[in-house]
């Protein structure tokens, strides 16, 4: 078994090598078809990203009658924060309200001095909700507006948000949506150019297949080879894309995080490498290797 | 499971019973063809081109299959083996083929060094074995050369080469002199005589006439798909 297996590794390599001109196709498609896919990958990453980010800007507040206990708005804040598409929930208090109205004021001497004879605190308790994703606000509201709450809250200020926020809602989805239609489709273009160019390459070697089954070997004997030469160049081409994606990364990240702040893609490769390593092999080795035998199928009917 | 357990052991006797090819839609290339060639024995088939000499060689190893009939060695029913027992079968039977096929990505010494390993014979046999047969057949300055460096007559002593090393105990040759001059042509005759000798049984297809009228040994001659003629010590005659 061992002199066999042997025998198939070094029928693979030499065999690589002695096609180098071919080999050299084969391990630039691969490459592209990886680095596409890395790219793809990264892509959405960052969408995402962007995504959270201009969600996390976004929240509603829901302004208590000036009369409830805070007692009550702090309940009201447990059964929110109970739920599970919300991520924040945060009381100010009417005297915080005022402190912040007053400091946001504090140049304007009319306001100031409105306030000053005012004998009491204008401003209404609120509650600043935050959920996960722009479109679970209505079910809040309505959450808020239906329930026992009802009588409690004065005005939540969605409504005046609600465009806004559907409109980013949209937009979110539509770049997230089309970033995973173009990525299939991108990685379904990448993935059959690769497949037709190993395609071509074995069909250099269908004469060889007949010749080595009249001479009796047997279909795995024959095949060995050709999986450990699609083993050769998946680890090769992982290896070259990486050698182009670090320093591509390396380069045009600083720029990135300067107009998207808070994206540090060279920081997110630094610490995923490992599984990027991996991805990029699988994806090498799997096309290459599936590639080859499927091209070899038919050649081996002899 | 049988038939590989049986292509383990000695084989030699090889018949061909009521062998027919028809390529579609009506090409005639074998007509009830029926003979037995025994073990050790010497056997020319002998015929014009398109006579169906090369289809009656090619199926012994089911490069081809018959149209009808069936073909036995010994016991084993050739016609009957599964995909998965066909290298057992061809492992018995040494082949030199009229188009030579020589792996053309391996070198002379790889190429034949290859159907050592797909046995699984081991490296120190294969390196003793190989130079040996190739002295044998004058390429032991060719070792390293790949196939499209060598001339017609070389790339047939590989495929001869090729062939013998692993000692089969059949050997079928499909028109092994076509590419050679006389003198050439009759060493690969002194050789076959040779291998004969030592034990295997050697099938021949040849056009050649003074081959075979060199040889002293039994022709079946074919015509348009038929045997029209199978004498013991014979010529070629048609």
């Amino acid at each position: 078994m061992f002199i066999v297996l042997k025998r198939v590794i070094k029928f693979g390599l030499v065999r690589a090598w002695r096609n180098r001109m071919v080999s050299v196709a084969t391990i630039a498609v691969l490459v592209l078809t990886i680095i596409v896919i890395v790219g793809l990958l990264f892509f959405n990453v960052l969408t995402d990203v962007v995504a959270k980010e201009l969600q996390g800007k976004v929240d509603i507040s829901a302004y208590f009658n000036i009369e409830i206990s805070e007692e009550s708005i702090l309940k009201v804040k447990q059964e929110l924060v109970g739920r599970d598409e919300v991520t924040g929930v945060e009381y100010i208090s009417r005297e915080k309200a005022l402190e912040s109205f007053r400091e946001i004021n504090k140049d304007n001497d009319v306001i100031k001095k409105s306030l000053d004879v005012l004998e009491e605190n204008p401003l209404e308790a609120s509650l600043n909700i935050k959920v996960a994703n722009a479109s679970q606000y209505a079910g809040i509201v309505s959450f808020l507006e239906s329930g026992s709450f009802s009588g409690l809250i004065d005005k939540i200020n969605f409504r005046q948000k609600e465009s806004v926020i559907m409109k980013m809602d949209n937009i979110t989805r539509s770049v997230k949506r089309g970033g995973i239609i173009l990525s299939f489709m991108l990685v379904f273009v990448a993935i059959l150019v690769t497949f037709n160019t190993i395609r071509l390459t074995m069909h250099t070697a269908k004469e060889e297949i007949g010749i080595m089954r009249l001479v009796g070997a047997s279909d795995w004997f024959i095949r060995a080879p050709f999986i450990v030469e699609g083993i050769v160049y998946g680890a090769i081409s992982a290896i070259f894309a990486l050698g182009i994606i670090y320093p591509l990364i390396w380069i045009i990240s600083p720029s990135l995080e300067s107009f998207l702040p808070g994206i540090n893609l060279l920081d997110y490769l630094q610490k995923n490498l490992f599984t990027l390593l991996v991805i990029q092999f699988s994806i090498g080795i799997l096309l290459g290797v599936v590639s080859s035998l499927v091209a070899i199928r038919k050649y081996l009917k002899v | 499971m049988l038939a590989r357990l049986a292509l383990l052991g000695k084989i030699g006797m090889i018949k061909f019973e009521n062998i027919s090819k028809i390529y579609p839609p009506d090409s005639i290339a074998l007509d009830d063809v029926s003979f037995t060639v025994a073990k050790n024995e010497f056997c020319s088939v002998v015929g014009r081109s398109g006579a169906g000499k090369s289809t009656l060689l090619k199926m012994l190893i089911r490069e081809e299959n018959p149209t009808s009939g069936k073909i036995f060695i010994d016991d084993i029913e050739v016609t009957n083996l599964s995909r998965k027992e066909l290298p057992f079968l061809r492992r018995k039977i040494g082949a030199v083929f009229q188009d030579f096929k020589l792996l053309p990505h391996k070198t002379v010494y790889e190429n034949i060094a290859f159907s050592m390993e797909v046995i699984g014979i081991d490296e120190e046999i294969i390196e003793a074995d190989v130079p040996q047969i190739l002295a044998l057949v004058g390429l032991a300055k060719k070792v390293n050369l790949f196939p499209h460096q060598l001339s017609g007559g070389e790339k047939q002593r590989v495929g001869f080469a090729r062939a013998l090393v692993y000692r089969p105990e059949i050997l079928i040759a499909d028109e092994p002199t076509g590419n050679l001059d006389l003198l050439n042509a009759l060493d690969v005759i002194r050789l076959l005589l040779k291998i004969n000798e030592l034990g295997t049984t050697v099938i021949l297809a040849t056009h050649d006439k003074t081959v075979v009228d060199n040889l002293q040994k039994r022709v079946v001659t074919l015509n348009d798909g038929k045997v029209i003629r199978d004498v013991k010590q014979g010529k070629y005659i048609l």
